[in-house]
């Protein structure tokens, strides 16, 4: 925000001093030469930057400027101005410049924090997917929301619950292309409608599965290297597994959390 | 008209639906390094989040490395059935077109992409270059945009930044638009196996194999078409020296092919006419002009009688500027860098960062024709890393 409030700070100054100089160092008498066809040009530039989308008004206001200069240049031509009034000249079309281009850049600050606010309220969206029963990467928060929330029902209808722990056995240099690895595999392996899971502070991953036994943990596990076979080289699992019954959740993350897990990701 | 047609150009792209093909051809990534120890594991994260639907390999061509780039390449190939690990055996002439001819007679992909080993390309990038090359009737590859990851690091970084999205705004997305030319960068480009294969691979001596093998494949008759969304982020150097040492290294491979130019009629055939043409332009005519440019600027400044010119020649140098500036902003536009501080240091590109051309032309020129006053090969010169911020 402090770098939009600068750029149109010093927009203005950059408009304020580009006209100020064409005051000052262009005489009145040559001024006024010009002065119609100036003021039409910027009325245009205006005109085309409040009415065109971002793009295509620049497109539009570039072709201009450049149209503009060539016009001048032809009038200097035509006028035989070849010595020191072309400095006259091209302070009218610097004036011309600082006037339109920082018209243009404010008018895209303000279309800029527009499309944040909207990309903001598209993130919220996405955030509010989390409560989606389809969604199986969490928040800290939302997992431990939605693992309550399943845990009443399991309860009600008598099934179980598992919290499966999965992490690297040791720390190497590929630690993190195995992550995106390893998330990938998860988010295949797992059910759609049922488990979901998320990272912790040290690489590991937490998913909790519903309605399922020992052996369903099991079957999750094998068919995640299984699938993992597939990317990795190691003959043997690169992976540690760690799984507890869930029957109560705070005792269970309890559980999981005291050994060598050291935070979640919030 | 280059500026607005690479504008018109991005927009369209960035309009286009995605699209999905029912086949996704295989391909193999290759990445030549030489003591790239300081990036190399970065890189190699980066080609593990490419996401593509077909068969992808990642080959870590390490070309002699004393530093760490095996031990990070081996632990990465033990890993991942993805990646790589494979030692060029030692050779002459040094550098990255025998690299990239060795990793092409160890795969046997449909398609080839290559990236630069600083090179961290986005997720999508090598799926979007893959279904341009497989929609565009008569494309040899594609190519991707280059972004720079360091351009907040100091002036330079933000100046090579500036010039890189030019570039691509007029030379590639311009060019095509217009012409249906595009030129190879040298990393984020796809090629098809058959294609490098029937124009006789990379030319070993060419310093700038890339600038070399854009002329023969379009002396071929091939396309190379641009695809803006295909983004690739690399390390541009940090300070001065070498920055120095990096582009006279490629304008002594534009002089090599310039006289490669000039000694090759077939250059000259199709639409490669449009290539040569631009070289011959730009490293012969401009150079003279510019070399005019200087000296009557600094005749007229010694106080020397110059003739008297009947044309607003001021008004014209400063249209030029003007000019030149707005391409910039315009690529600063498309490229959402719109900023005060970015535009001012667009400004003053011409005055400072765009004369750096001449001295490194000097110093170019000089080192080539000595070489081969000599009958020396010049040298392959790696251009040097930088730590990044830790992320």
């Amino acid at each position: 925000m402090q770098s939009k409030k600068i750029n149109i700070a010093i927009s203005l100054l950059l408009f304020i001093f580009g006209n100020a100089g064409l005051f000052i160092f262009v005489p009145l008498e040559h001024l006024k030469n010009y002065i119609i066809l100036h003021l039409l040009m910027i009325s245009v530039g205006v005109i085309i930057i409040l009415f065109f989308q971002t793009g295509i008004s620049f497109v539009i206001i570039l072709m201009i400027t450049l149209l503009y200069g060539a016009a001048l240049s032809l009038i200097a031509y035509n006028k035989n101005i070849f010595q020191y009034e072309q400095f006259e000249l091209m302070i009218l079309y610097s004036a011309y410049i600082l006037s339109i281009i920082p018209f243009w850049l404010i008018r895209n600050v303000f279309l800029q924090l527009a499309t944040e606010m909207e990309r903001r309220l598209m993130e919220i969206e996405q955030l509010k997917k989390y409560s989606s029963p389809n969604q199986k990467m969490l928040t800290y928060p939302a997992f431990m929301d939605r693992a309550q929330m399943i845990m009443t029902g399991l309860k009600r209808r008598n099934e179980q619950g598992y919290l499966l722990k999965i992490q690297l056995k040791e720390k190497t240099m590929t630690d993190k292309a195995f992550h995106e690895v390893l998330q990938k595999a998860v988010e295949y392996t797992i059910r759609d409608e049922f488990d979901f899971y998320m990272g912790m502070d040290n690489g590991a991953l937490l998913v909790f599965l519903q309605n399922t036994e020992a052996t369903g943990v099991d079957i999750v596990q094998n068919r995640l290297n299984n699938h993992l076979k597939k990317h990795i080289n190691l003959i043997t699992s690169p992976i540690d597994y760690k799984s507890v019954k869930i029957d109560d959740l705070p005792t269970a993350m309890k559980k999981v959390f005291s050994v060598e897990i050291g935070g979640c990701n919030h | 008209m280059l500026a607005v047609a690479g504008i018109i150009h991005r927009r369209r792209e960035n309009r286009k639906p995605p699209i999905t093909l029912q086949y996704y051809p295989s391909v193999a990534l290759l990445i030549p390094a030489h003591n790239e120890g300081l990036v190399m594991k970065d890189t190699l994260d980066a080609m593990m989040k490419l996401r593509y639907p077909g068969q992808l390999d990642v080959y870590l061509l390490d070309d002699q490395s004393t530093d760490e780039t095996r031990e990070i390449g081996l632990n990465y190939a033990k890993t991942f059935s993805r990646i790589h690990y494979i030692p060029v055996p030692n050779g002459s002439p040094k550098g990255k077109s025998r690299v990239l001819n060795y990793g092409l007679s160890i795969s046997n992909s449909d398609y080839f992409v290559v990236y630069d080993a600083d090179n961290e390309p986005e997720p999508d990038a090598v799926r979007l270059l893959v279904e341009a090359a497989e929609q565009t009737e008569n494309a040899a590859g594609a190519v991707g945009y280059v972004r720079t990851k360091n351009q907040d690091k100091n002036l330079l970084t933000r100046m090579i930044s500036i010039e890189f999205q030019v570039f691509q705004l007029l030379m590639q997305s311009g060019r095509w638009s217009l012409f249906k030319i595009g030129s190879l960068p040298g990393t984020n480009m796809l090629l098809r196996r058959s294609v490098i294969e029937e124009v006789g691979g990379y030319d070993l001596y060419a310093l700038a194999e890339d600038a070399e093998l854009t002329i023969r494949i379009t002396q071929s008759d091939y396309l190379l078409p641009i695809i803006p969304k295909a983004q690739t982020w690399e390390q541009e150097p940090e300070n001065l020296r070498t920055f120095i040492k990096q582009r006279t290294r490629w304008l002594i491979g534009n002089i090599y092919l310039l006289e490669k130019t000039c000694r090759s009629p077939e250059f000259w055939k199709g639409r490669a006419f449009y290539h040569s043409l631009q070289h011959v332009l730009t490293y012969f005519l401009f150079v003279l002009l510019l070399a005019f440019s200087n000296l009557f600027f600094i005749a007229s400044l010694t106080g020397f009688e110059l003739p008297i010119a009947s044309a607003p020649l001021l008004m014209i140098w400063f249209m030029s500027y003007i000019v030149y500036a707005i391409q910039i902003i315009g690529s600063m536009v498309f490229n959402k860098q719109t900023a005060v501080y970015n535009l001012a240091v667009g400004a003053i590109m011409y005055f400072t960062y765009a004369q750096l051309f001449l001295i490194l032309l000097l110093r170019a020129f000089s080192s080539y024709f000595y070489n081969r006053i000599k009958g020396s090969t010049i040298a392959w010169d790696k251009t040097k890393r930088f730590k990044g911020d830790p992320s």
